[in-house]
């Protein structure tokens, strides 16, 4: 039996769904769902990564964009336990990371200097072929339940569901075209992160709220927000501050 | 796990060239050539968006007709500038199923040329856009997963080849990095010096590129100092030149 409350459970999954409609933003959507994982899983940090194809994992979103958190999924390019999970398609769970045979000697003290006891992290999968991960940072050292693993996996299969979602999948090849343009419309956020942090003279990580809630209050696509700032940033100077 | 854009890079240096081929181009024709074999194409062409707006072919392999390529320029439309525009590959196995009214001259100009599937991949850091790569077969059929793999591979080859040759760096003499990096806070930096400078987005990543490299120093680093306002890139002004265009770079490697 799951410990999430069960009210709340069906809330996510039904907003997320609801998130799925025609013209969807892909890097809207991978953020709803690690913002909405790390509601469920108790203090939390949530992020997903996708692998380029060189097998690379890229960040593709996170529940909050605070800078240490990216540099640990930074780090996992050479250990980590995203690495493991993509490699392997084997979800991990309940890592402790104060564990003096912890797996990954590197990427451990790291997570712990950012405040974090616990790691898990599930597969994103499509059939057989693992195009990523989803990671849960938990900065208590409770323990995630079997169920509460499988609803976490469910978030990620959600996640998987989407990028194959928003356009027809008919042929394999584009699989690996939805994730090319996913991770480049990442880069177009980050770009605009920065442009906006810069002009309004914010953290970049508060300059992503800036750029959500716009697209919010506008009913604009994110990415589509982001590449005007970064290609006409006089025609949103009127994009204000929250 | 190797690293198939290093690879696709060292592969590239040494692959042979006709004498007369086109100095300012030579690499980039280079990676046409081997694209041929990595992807099991009859054509290769890299188009190059140019001041305008509007991608150009600069480099081909053997066996593409340029008169094509021509006509795409003419007609606007085409899988190139589709690629280019929408940011996203444009992958066609086979173009007697395409809807003739998606790009009406081109497809009776390709069939002429005895193409018969054309993929194209944008060329492109972001929101930065460069070109796009385009590949050419004879027989309909789509690109297996390797070879998919292979065109994104060569994809990111000619961004990196176009970032240090087509666009050079003044001052730029080390070969081209093993592949581009893919770290936020340099496109963080990107979009900052953008608006410090109030150039192109474009620019501002040259110009990046440029500091780190005068000054021998790592891009990642680099972008770390602008983002955390250690370092603020100065205005193309004051350096006593402009930075309204690539920079011919000479004798570099």
């Amino acid at each position: 039996m799951t410990t999430f409350p069960v009210e709340r459970l069906a809330g996510v999954f039904v907003e997320v769904a609801d998130t799925l409609v025609a013209d969807f933003d892909v890097v809207d959507f991978l953020h709803l769902i690690t913002a909405r994982a790390a509601e469920l899983v108790p203090d939390s940090a949530v992020g997903l990564m996708l692998a380029d194809h060189q097998g690379r994992l890229r960040f593709m979103g996170a529940s909050t964009e605070a800078t240490r958190l990216l540099e640990l999924f930074q780090v996992q390019n050479d250990q980590g336990p995203c690495l493991d999970c993509f490699r392997t398609g084997v979800g991990v769970v309940n890592a402790d990371l104060h564990d003096d045979d912890t797996p990954w000697p590197q990427f451990a003290p790291r997570a712990v200097e950012a405040g974090f006891r616990s790691v898990h992290a599930v597969p994103l999968k499509l059939r057989s072929e693992v195009i990523g991960a989803l990671n849960v940072f938990g900065r208590q050292p409770t323990r995630l339940e079997p169920a509460d693993a499988h609803i976490v996996q469910a978030l990620a299969d959600v996640a998987t569901i989407g990028l194959m979602q928003e356009r027809a999948i008919r042929r394999s090849e584009v699989l690996a075209e939805q994730l090319q343009t996913a991770l480049n419309s990442r880069i177009v956020v980050e770009q605009a992160k920065g442009a906006l942090a810069q002009m309004h003279g914010v953290s970049v990580d508060d300059a992503f709220d800036l750029l959500r809630s716009h697209a919010r209050s506008t009913g604009t696509r994110l990415s589509d927000v982001a590449r005007r700032v970064v290609t006409d940033p006089d025609g949103v100077r009127g994009l204000s501050r929250p | 796990m190797g690293n198939p854009v290093a690879d696709i890079l060292r592969e590239v240096r040494s692959e042979e060239l006709p004498s007369d081929a086109d100095p300012s181009t030579r690499s980039l024709r280079r990676l046409c050539q081997v694209a041929t074999r990595l992807v099991g194409a009859q054509g290769v062409a890299v188009n190059v968006v140019a001041t305008d707006g509007a991608p150009q072919l600069v480099a081909a392999s053997d066996g593409v007709e340029r008169p094509l390529d021509g006509l795409q320029q003419i007609t606007g439309d085409g899988p190139g500038s589709e690629a280019f525009g929408t940011s996203r590959p444009v992958l066609v196995p086979d173009l007697d199923e395409l809807d003739p009214a998606r790009w009406p001259g081109y497809v009776a100009a390709a069939r002429a040329n005895g193409i018969h599937a054309v993929f194209a991949i944008p060329l492109q850091v972001g929101a930065v856009r460069l070109g796009s790569l385009e590949l050419y077969r004879s027989a309909a059929g789509g690109l297996s997963a390797d070879e998919l793999t292979n065109a994104f591979s060569l994809a990111d080859a000619a961004v990196t080849l176009l970032l240090d040759e087509h666009f050079p760096v003044e001052g730029a003499v080390t070969g081209p990095p093993a592949s581009l990096p893919y770290r936020a806070e340099i496109f963080h930096a990107q979009g900052m010096v953008m608006m410090q400078l109030g150039v192109s987005l474009h620019e501002a990543m040259l110009r990046l590129r440029a500091h780190a490299f005068v000054n021998d120093a790592d891009l990642a680093d680099v972008a770390r100092q602008v983002v955390n306002h250690q370092l603020r890139l100065d205005r193309p002004d004051d350096e006593g030149g402009s930075y309204d265009g690539p920079v011919k770079r000479e004798g570099g490697r």
